[in-house]
């Protein structure tokens, strides 16, 4: 494939916003016939730079347009946590032995019967008794997205040949935390494993769906947020009739895709 | 030209889609921008870019002026 380094013409790497391979399907005897009659060979794949570029005479892309595409390169939000709501507690990794769970419907069937009362939402809350645990899981993401504070919101269910039965829940790539935290390695572990499967196509602060959803095995610290105790819980409308509980696993501690 | 199984799509009818096969796909009317994702192990997977966020979300901002 040819590359920025071997030919004239290509965007100037700041307006780049994206970029994604496009690989065109060609009749077999396409190529048999370039072949045989000497012709340059086709490329197989062609590298689809995508920019912010627009005619002069059009409107620039804005702020606004560029967060519901995705565009992070446009808007560059980072990648340090800049959230306040329990950020003690979502940036703790706790330090219960893991437990291994079938998928998330067993996850969900061994969460507290009752939700806790009375947990703060400041910045100092940190882990209650009900958040010490690890689990460790084979899943499914259905959907993502990005928020404000910077956290990759993964809507997680089980396998999608349960149909209507499959159940799901809130899992958080978290924005990484500063060099000192305990967490700092393995979170920012688990956010350059993300970045590095989706690449440029990270979710922007809109939800991305993915047909199939992708498999996945993860691990984190159990979370219950408080925020959503009322009003509307998280999720895509959707999705949300498949998620029943507002507990989440928040952070992410260990992610493999496709296991 | 390309053909209608390519593997970089930006909106239209996708032969991916299995739509109606599953549970938990988005409103068809919510889907901004349509794109595929082919895994380092060779899967590919549709990805759907849509205009919901969470309900609790503040909506994107709209520019102010444009010049």
């Amino acid at each position: 494939m040819h590359t920025a380094e071997n030919r004239i013409a290509l965007p100037d790497p700041a307006s780049i916003v994206g970029e994604t391979e496009f690989t065109p399907s060609r009749r077999a005897t396409s190529a048999a016939a370039a072949a045989g009659s000497g012709a340059a060979a086709l490329p197989a794949r062609y590298r689809v730079i995508t920019t912010n570029e627009v005619d002069a005479y059009e409107a620039p892309l804005t702020a606004a347009e560029a967060e519901i595409f995705g565009l992070n390169r446009v808007k560059s939000p980072g990648d340090n946590f800049k959230g306040t709501a329990r950020k003690t507690a979502k940036l703790s990794v706790s330090k219960a032995p893991v437990q291994d769970f079938q998928d998330i419907s067993s996850v969900l069937a061994a969460l507290p019967a009752k939700d806790p009362k009375n947990v703060s939402d400041g910045p100092d809350s940190g882990r209650i008794a009900d958040e010490e645990r690890n689990i460790r899981v084979r899943a499914f993401i259905y959907a993502a997205s990005r928020e404000a504070d910077n956290d990759f919101h993964l809507i997680v269910g089980d396998d999608p040949n349960k149909g209507e039965e499959v159940k799901m829940m809130t899992m958080e790539i978290s924005g990484i935390p500063p060099k000192k935290a305990a967490s700092f390695a393995d979170l920012k572990s688990v956010r350059d494993t993300y970045k590095s499967f989706f690449k440029s196509n990270l979710p922007g602060f809109s939800y991305d769906f993915y047909d199939p959803p992708i498999p996945i095995e993860v691990e984190g610290s159990l979370f219950f947020d408080a925020s959503h105790d009322h009003g509307t819980p998280p999720g895509p409308s959707k999705l949300r009739p498949h998620m029943p509980r507002i507990w989440e696993l928040h952070p992410i501690s260990r992610i493999v895709f496709e296991p | 030209m390309p053909s209608s199984n390519d593997k970089f799509r930006k909106s239209g009818a996708n032969p991916l889609s299995s739509e109606g096969a599953r549970p938990g796909l988005p409103d068809p009317s919510s889907v901004l921008a349509e794109t595929v994702l082919v895994s380092p192990k060779g899967q590919r997977y549709r990805i759907l870019r849509t205009d919901e966020k969470d309900a609790y979300d503040p909506p994107a901002q709209p520019e102010k002026e444009r010049s």
